[in-house]
């Protein structure tokens, strides 16, 4: 019955497991809310849980030094946050709630113990960790060459993908990490695409206006990264 | 082979949004990039074990791949795998550099990671995923061992030590990619070319770095004018020396104080 099961989840990863998969794994998921800028996890801690968005979006950051950062990868109803807890080895981001909503939490040492048991769970949870890596891959090659008004509109339409709403919070320090830019540059830039009728943005809020507009002006990276996961957005 | 690449080139351009085509100098790159792929040759085992992953796996699972376990020589600029392809082995480099070279619609390319003795390649198979959208290139010549991808499934789907070996590497690259991205976008391009000569040396030894000013360019995603800047900034400051397109690097601890603080985080992996 994967129709009341889907519905049930909420979350395409999850849903892409055998029923007998998710009923074990269910007995370990709770439905929790989280707010706005909500931290999950920070480099160097010991994972607790992972968290399968079915409503917020988990933005990944990865910081340096001075504090400033920048943003990585996007998780929401198509992955998993806390992939390390399946992994081993240290967590190295930040995972900050980017759009409040609820996820299905699990311990991270249960969900290693499901992993280990093979099947599909398991298949799935590799083919998402892949998606993944081409993601923060694509990151690598975005933030060398290409312009910032593609950029912001190749994570704006990532957004869109996660979500039923074409609106968002979105913090100026949050945006910074964002596009790699000073917080006083990100207005601007913003203004950019308003102009063009792409968005509109006042006090920390996106109204996406134009999809059509932004896949026009966004980089190439955006339709590369969005194939990987196409199997999990469906 | 050229019937692969098409068609892959095919399928990136399904979903390609609408945009002018700027698809020729990307084609033309992928088909220079195809004609070298001949640099992989089977060789007798030195009696080197240098790969990390290999050198940690427990003497069972060890003689379990042995038989299967082929060493080879590869050959600096051909390519393990182009964009597409499917992936029959996978590399344990000994003292061969792999670098993953993404090509961008404009026919200029950026590395996003780069897999010495400390690694393998070949994730997206062992992980079931689609072909990479990297060109696996050859940046250091020198030996590996390879193992055919169905060989090292078999072994990794035990859920053994296999399985946890290359799991951990799959953390600790996308730690790397990690770091490479916020670098991308937040440091200079002087402080990256240290960073990424600090790189291969650890996983190159002391040997000449192979390299023009043009194929740097490639890697670091810049352009060559500025590659040649800062090369030249650190010629004049005796750190490396540059002779015919090879690079040795004289003085590694001013090195060091050149790069930004993500080779510091990144020599963690390549340990």
């Amino acid at each position: 019955m994967p129709d009341v099961r889907s519905s049930l989840s909420g979350n395409r990863l999850l849903d892409s497991i055998s029923p007998e998969e998710y009923e074990r794994l269910s007995a370990h998921l709770k439905r929790v809310s989280l707010s706005l800028s909500e931290v999950l996890f920070r480099p160097d801690e010991r994972i607790s849980h992972a968290y399968f968005p079915t409503t917020c979006i988990v933005s990944l950051l990865t910081e340096l030094q001075d504090g400033s950062g920048m943003e990585v990868g996007l998780v929401g109803r198509e992955g998993v946050v806390g992939i390390s807890a399946i992994l081993g080895g240290e967590e190295t981001k930040v995972a900050t709630v980017q759009a409040q909503g609820e996820a299905l939490r699990i311990e991270a040492g249960l969900l290693r113990e499901e992993f280990q048991q093979g099947g599909l769970l398991q298949r799935a949870l590799l083919r998402y960790t892949h998606a993944l890596m081409t993601q923060i891959s694509q990151s690598v090659v975005c933030n060398a060459r290409h312009n910032v008004e593609g950029r912001l509109a190749r994570w704006l339409l990532m957004y869109l993908d996660r979500s039923d709403t074409n609106e968002f919070e979105l913090t100026h320090e949050f945006m910074a990490n964002m596009l790699g830019v000073r917080r006083p540059g990100v207005s601007e830039i913003a203004n950019r695409l308003q102009e063009r009728g792409l968005i509109r943005y006042q006090r920390g809020r996106v109204t996406i206006l134009s999809r059509e507009g932004l896949e026009a002006l966004v980089c190439e990276c955006y339709p590369i990264v969005k194939e990987k996961f196409e199997s999990f957005l469906l | 082979m050229s019937e692969v690449i098409n068609k892959s080139i095919l399928t990136r351009k399904d979903v390609r949004l609408g945009r002018p085509d700027r698809k020729s100098s990307f084609n033309a790159r992928a088909a220079a990039i195809h004609q070298g792929q001949n640099g992989i040759k089977s060789t007798p085992f030195g009696g080197l074990m240098t790969n990390r992953l290999l050198a940690r796996l427990p003497g069972e699972d060890f003689a379990r791949l042995l038989p299967y376990m082929e060493p080879v020589t590869l050959q600096a600029g051909h390519y393990l795998y182009g964009l597409g392809n499917n992936i029959d082995h996978v590399y344990f480099p000994e003292t061969a550099v792999i670098s993953h070279v993404h090509l961008l619609e404009d026919g200029n390319t950026t590395e996003v990671a780069l897999v010495g003795k400390e690694g393998m390649t070949g994730l997206s198979a062992v992980f079931n995923a689609p072909p990479a959208n990297y060109w696996s290139q050859i940046i250091i010549g020198g030996g590996a061992l390879r193992v055919e991808v169905e060989v090292l499934l078999e072994d990794f789907y035990r859920g053994q030590a296999m399985q946890r070996l290359v799991l951990n590497y799959a953390s600790e690259r996308i730690a790397q990619i990690s770091q490479r991205a916020v670098c991308n976008g937040r440091h200079t391009l002087s402080e990256r070319l240290a960073t990424w000569l600090l790189m291969l040396h650890d996983r190159a030894g002391d040997g000449p770095l192979l390299l023009t000013h043009e194929e740097i360019a490639r890697h670091l995603g810049a352009r060559r004018a500025s590659i040649s800047v800062a090369a030249t900034l650190l010629k004049d400051r005796r750190i490396i020396s540059y002779n015919r397109g090879h690079i040795r690097i004289l003085d590694r601890q001013t090195l060091l104080s050149t790069a930004c603080e993500c080779y510091e985080t990144l020599a963690r992996y390549s340990e």
